[in-house]
């Protein structure tokens, strides 16, 4: 499974630890910055189901403090890998921290069953390809007794390296910010913090779909019509005659032979082929 | 069956025998029969078939080699028809130069090959031949090798054949002779020197490859509507509401042709993979982003290969009036049938009626008042087209205003078509006559109904006159007209008799020339051959006062003309008392407007109504306030164009009609003057057309009743200065006369005084010789500023004929001024290089308009057939000498009606001798020789009757219409 981190971000070239004030946040250059500047961060339905159960938390502040840290980049990168959200947060000492959040992933079996119901009902997929949780996916998982979003804190383990006692700590919520703004443009990281990538699920979903399809149809299963079209057969084609044979040697980029461009060499030859033998 | 008895069957020798393993459907012992195989013993079957493997002999065509036709009397079987498409295919793809050379993949270093560049619509056909393939084509077995797809085989088959095609269009060619060694390995001749590829051909040609891969750019969803009218198995349907079927299509951004049903992407989607990355994958992000803009869509989507979605009549009306335009809007492609609409219908009203006739009475000629009342239906009309009663009922009943119209399925606004279906409904009782045209000429949007008026159909006499009035039925000359009309005069009257009846006002447009006059004086006898009507009052540019009357007294003798003009006129009641047409001046009404308003008259008529184009100005104030049962204008510029005046000209006469004058100016006038809209010009015109008449002289229904030329006799006033200047000539003369005997030196004096009179009747300054400035002292050149305006309003030509050199020198200079353009003027004194050179640029039309010439100078031998009109400034005694002239522009080549004008001062001895040269009145009875030699042999008294002036002067009125 590759994974996948939103930027390459370098440290900065800090200064001196001396220099370092205790409980300043350092700046970070090239840091992950969110993309909303002011009020709540997730717009989508989906992303606000993630955030609320840290706001069940009560922890009130500290959702703010990451906020803010989210928004000033202070989050040197992140990543969303199946079964944990990992990042580095530079905070105000110069080591930054080390974050994770969890999150149990999707057993095979049961995969395989969402995979199943998903593959026969083309809404779900369509949704997801065009950038939406489709409200009604969370009924498919039910069936199968499974959620997409934690039920609440107890399965969403969150640890930071920081020495604040609180959980989430301002540090974890930046990073849940974060990652919250990456499910509202790509829905498919929400199912890889679930085990499946997306490349991986839709091409098991791919695999459903064409099982039956594609693969020649056996000639036994033929029989009924072995001498027959499928379709009719076409016409013959009856294109107004193009008004330069040649055209298609103007896309090819030059190719010297012996000293002779070999598109100038084919080009009376594609003419002398435009005139169908009598 | 042997392989030689094989090839002889099907006369082919470039095939070899064999045997192959073929899969085939079987019986117990044997293959079973292909469906096409047509054999008399045919035996019933036992069971299915099963697929067993035959070795059998085989003809083996070469590579790429199409199949052979078939023998005479025999039927190609559906596999044969297949590859034989497959060969069409790949030999339009090399005659379109879809192909590129490769190396031989087959034989590594060892030569090259062409290969068919799949792209576009090329790509699709290809995998419409493989779904087409029959299976029977896919039955050889081969040891060790899987079997193979029906892609596979086609694009096999394609590959081989194209490669035949190419290579035999070449081989033996001049093209391919004269390339490089390397090349001849692209034709069937042996390859000189060595028969690899030379280095870096292969690598290049692999490059190239890349190039020419099947590929259809970025893809998008199109939706495609249809109608279902058979079910799955071709039988029609029998539901009782319509069918529709949208169906999923991935189209390339890049071809729209290039589209693909959704079913075959899922059908093979190996196939389209070849030119898209994730072609299902496309098509589902491509539907879950279109099922924003069409929630309905995400219910189709539930399965798991979605194709399409049916949609019943509410659901194709919902697709067609909004999602359609939204799809279209956010990028999705939508194909709808020909002739179907995304968007709603315009939804408008369409009027249809005729008279209505009192019952059991069958009087066509009845008359029709705008009182009576016209049995008249509003029905629907869905862009443009009126709906039949039974369209109307289907849309009625229909869950969805969804209606079947002409073949195509249109959709019509619900909240319209309760509007409109509600105003039907009220819309019960009768209208009159008036309110029906009325209904018209009014904009759409002063008319109290809740949808636009598409049409107005009238039968009869009405339904004529909202079609402009020509197809109305012609009346006869009346009785008392001394003249015969001309048959495009006849319907004129018609018309004008007509809207009169209807006490509807009209504006007749006609081309100068065509006798809008004569139309006049013919409507007024019409009316009063049995009937008492009162007086008509005529305004017209003081120019034309005497005009009018003459014309009057000339062509309908019994008319009572007063005219109320000039110095000493009268009260207008007293003008008006006992006469049938009372003519005065827009100036003179003006200055006695109250007293005219007291009056009633039967009529007003505006002539030169383009003098109340200013609705603001006195004259068009004074105008309003007459009253009048019916109001006719006359105008001869083309009025159409000019909407401010046009607008001004149709409020005189039907006030109100067009709406305010700022109402007009944003409907019509800005969008047609200054956004040029033709749509809008056009409905001004349809709407206009009842009212106004219109012909010109080139018109086809004018023209063949036209006669070559047009002769007429402008009476022009005399100015005050004019006026006493003759006095003082003739005075002199019959003085001076008294005191001279009979011969050489009377005549000269005659001779010398009415050359004076002549140049008094054209301007003052030519008698006194003084180069005074020509203001406005002349009423013959304010007469021939007036014709010339129209003249160049038209783009038409005009020449100018005077006798007096010196009247030229100073009009050339005076009207080149007045309309700021060239005016040629071709006298004695020009050069004949220079006179050519005028003629010639008159004649090409890239010169002047106006050409001046002097009667001696330019009488006689040249041709300037470039003028429509001719105007006589001055009167020659001699008609010869004149109508010479006149036919300078009147010659072979002359394809128009050419306008003559003589301009004759009335009173004057241009008058009485223009009466003389008519052979009419009580000169009649003098001989008229050449010359005017003649005069001179009369008495003094009878010189004193010629000459004596029989007119009070006319003020040209400086406030004419202001």
């Amino acid at each position: 499974m590759v994974r996948e981190t939103r930027s390459g971000p370098r440290f900065r070239e800090r200064f001196p630890e001396s220099g370092a004030e205790f409980g300043k946040r350092k700046p970070v250059e090239d840091g992950i910055v969110a993309r909303s500047r002011r009020g709540a961060i997730g717009e989508s339905w989906w992303s606000g189901r993630f955030l609320a159960v840290l706001t069940a938390l009560g922890v009130g502040g500290r959702l703010d403090r990451g906020k803010t840290y989210a928004r000033a980049g202070q989050v040197i990168d992140l990543a969303i890998e199946p079964g944990a959200i990992t990042a580095t947060v530079q905070g105000s000492r110069d080591e930054p921290y080390r974050e994770r959040i969890g999150l149990r992933p999707f057993a095979d079996e049961a995969w395989d069953a969402v995979l199943d119901a998903l593959a026969a009902d083309s809404w779900y997929a369509a949704a997801l390809l065009a950038g939406e949780v489709p409200d009604d996916l969370e009924d498919v998982l039910a069936r199968v007794g499974l959620s997409l979003f934690p039920q609440g804190s107890g399965e969403l383990p969150m640890d930071c390296s920081c020495p604040d006692w609180s959980v989430p700590c301002k540090h974890l919520a930046a990073v849940a910010y974060l990652a919250a703004e990456e499910f509202d443009v790509d829905p498919f990281a929400l199912l890889r913090w679930r085990g499946r990538d997306r490349a991986t699920l839709l091409a098991a979903l791919r695999d459903r779909r064409d099982a039956g399809a594609g693969a020649p149809t056996a000639l036994a299963d033929l029989l009924d019509r072995f001498h027959r079209p499928g379709v009719p057969v076409p016409d013959a084609p009856a294109h107004p005659r193009a008004p330069t044979s040649d055209a298609l040697l103007d896309e090819l980029p030059p190719l010297d032979v012996g000293g002779e461009d070999v598109r100038e060499v084919l080009r009376p030859l594609y003419r002398r082929m435009a005139e169908p033998p009598a | 069956m042997p392989a030689d008895r094989l090839a002889a069957v099907w006369g082919t020798t470039s095939a070899t025998a064999g045997v192959a393993v073929l899969a085939l459907p079987s019986d117990a012992d044997a293959p079973r029969d292909s469906d096409d195989l047509d054999r008399e013993e045919t035996g019933p079957h036992a069971g299915d078939p099963v697929l067993a493997d035959w070795t059998v002999p085989v003809l083996e065509l070469p590579p790429g080699a199409p199949p052979p036709t078939p023998p005479a009397g025999t039927v190609a079987s559906a596999s044969v028809v297949a590859l034989r498409a497959v060969d069409a295919l790949a030999a339009d793809l090399v005659t379109r130069g879809r192909v590129l050379p490769a190396p031989d993949e087959e034989a590594p270093g060892a030569g090259l090959v062409w290969r068919p560049v799949l792209q576009g619509p090329d790509l699709v056909a290809a995998d419409t031949l493989a779904a087409a393939l029959p299976p029977v084509c896919r039955c050889e077995q081969v040891a060790g090798e899987e079997p193979a797809s029906a892609a596979a085989v086609v694009e096999a088959a394609l590959a081989a054949a194209v490669d035949a095609h190419a290579r035999a269009r070449l081989t033996g060619s001049e093209e391919l002779a004269t390339a490089p060694d390397w090349a001849h390995a692209l034709g069937d001749e042996p390859v000189l020197g060595d028969p690899a590829p030379p280095d870096g051909l292969v690598a290049g040609l692999r490059r190239w490859a890349v190039v020419g891969a099947p590929h259809a750019g970025p893809a998008r969803a199109s939706f495609r509507l249809d109608e279902v009218v058979t079910d799955h198995l071709g039988h029609a349907l029998d539901e009782p509401e319509p069918l529709f079927r949208l169906t999923f299509a991935l189209q390339s951004a890049q071809d729209p042709s290039l589209t693909v049903d959704a079913d075959t992407v899922w059908r093979d989607p190996t196939a389209l993979r070849r030119w898209l990355d994730d072609p299902a994958e496309v098509l589902l992000g491509e539907l879950g982003r279109a099922a924003r803009v069409y929630p309905e869509l995400a219910e189709a989507l539930r399965v798991p290969r979605p194709g399409g979605m049916d949609l019943d009549l509410a659901g194709t009306h919902h697709f067609l009036a909004h999602v359609a335009a939204d799809l279209d809007r956010a990028g999705f492609g939508v194909l709808l049938p020909a002739g179907w609409r995304a968007g709603p219908a315009r939804l408008g009203l369409a009027g249809a009626g005729g008279q209505a006739r009192p019952d059991g009475v069958v009087d066509t000629g009845a008359k029709i008042g705008k009182d009576d009342l016209v049995d008249f239906t509003w029905r629907l009309a869905v862009d443009g087209e009126e709906l039949s009663n039974a369209e109307m009922d289907a849309l009625v009943r229909a869950k969805a205003p969804l209606v079947r119209l002409r073949g195509r399925w249109v959709a019509v606004d619900p909240e319209r078509l309760r509007d409109g279906l509600a105003f039907l409904a009220e819309r019960r009782e009768r209208p009159t006559v008036g309110d029906v045209l009325h209904l018209a000429v009014t904009h759409p949007d002063d008319v109290p109904a809740p949808l636009p008026v598409e049409s107005l159909r009238l039968d009869g006499e009405l339904g004529d006159l909202l079609a402009g009035g020509t197809t109305l039925e012609p009346l006869d000359t009346p009785p008392g007209v001394r003249a015969t009309l001309r048959p495009y005069q006849r319907r004129g009257l018609s018309w004008l008799a007509f809207l009169a009846r209807l006490r509807l006002g009209g504006v007749l447009a006609d081309d100068m020339g065509l006798g809008k006059t004569l139309q006049v004086l013919a409507l007024e006898s019409h009316e009063r051959a049995d009937a008492d009507v009162g007086p008509t009052l005529l305004v017209c540019p003081t120019s034309v006062v005497s005009t009018w009357r003459r014309e009057a007294e000339r062509f309908v003798p019994e008319l009572r003309v007063a005219v109320h003009h000039g110095a000493g006129r009268s009260e207008p009641r007293e003008a008006a008392d006992g006469a049938d047409l009372v003519v005065t001046s827009y100036g003179t009404l003006v200055r006695d407007t109250d007293a005219f308003a007291e009056l009633a008259w039967h009529r007003v008529v505006l002539d030169e109504a383009q003098m109340v184009k200013n609705n603001r100005s006195r004259g068009a104030r004074a105008v309003r306030r007459l009253d009048a049962e019916h109001r006719l204008a006359l105008t001869g510029t083309p009025v159409e164009n000019r909407l401010a005046e046009l607008w001004s000209i149709m409020d005189a006469v039907n006030p109100g009609m067009l709406g305010s004058a700022t109402a007009f100016r944003e409907r019509y006038a800005v969008p047609v003057e200054r956004h040029g809209r033709v749509d809008v010009a056009e409905d001004l015109r349809r709407r206009t057309r009842p009212f106004l008449l219109r012909r010109l002289k080139t018109d086809p229904a004018v023209v063949d009743d036209l006669p070559e030329k047009i002769e007429t006799v402008e009476r022009c006033g005399l100015t005050a200065e004019q006026a006493s200047l003759y006095r003082v000539v003739v005075d002199e003369m019959l003085g001076e006369l008294d005191d001279v005997a009979p011969g050489i030196e009377r005549r000269g004096r005659v001779l010398a005084a009415m050359t004076k009179l002549k140049q008094v009747c054209d301007h003052p300054a030519l008698l006194l010789h003084d180069g005074s400035p020509i203001g406005r002292r002349s009423g013959k050149i304010a007469r021939l500023e007036e014709i010339l305006a129209e003249v160049l309003a038209a783009g038409d030509r005009a020449l100018l004929f005077t006798q007096f050199a010196a009247f030229g020198d100073m009009l050339a200079p005076h009207l080149a001024a007045r309309f700021d353009t060239e005016v040629a003027w071709l006298h004695g004194g020009v050069s004949r290089r220079a006179r050519d050179t005028m003629v010639e640029r008159f004649q090409r039309g890239d010169g002047p308009s106006l050409f001046l010439l002097s009667l001696r100078a330019g009488g006689t031998g040249i041709t300037l057939t470039a003028a429509q009109h001719v105007v006589h400034l001055d009167r020659w005694w001699n008609p010869a000498v004149e109508d010479q002239a006149t036919d300078r522009a009147f010659r072979i080549g002359q394809k128009r009606t050419v306008g003559v004008r003589k301009l004759v001062c009335a009173g004057t001895l241009e008058e009485r001798i223009d009466d003389l040269i008519a052979g009419k009145r009580e000169l009649a009875d003098l001989a008229v020789r050449d010359g005017e030699d003649w005069l001179t042999d009369l008495s003094t008294d009878e010189l004193a009757t010629v000459l004596r002036l029989d007119a009070e002067p006319e003020e040209v009125d400086d406030d004419d219409g202001a």
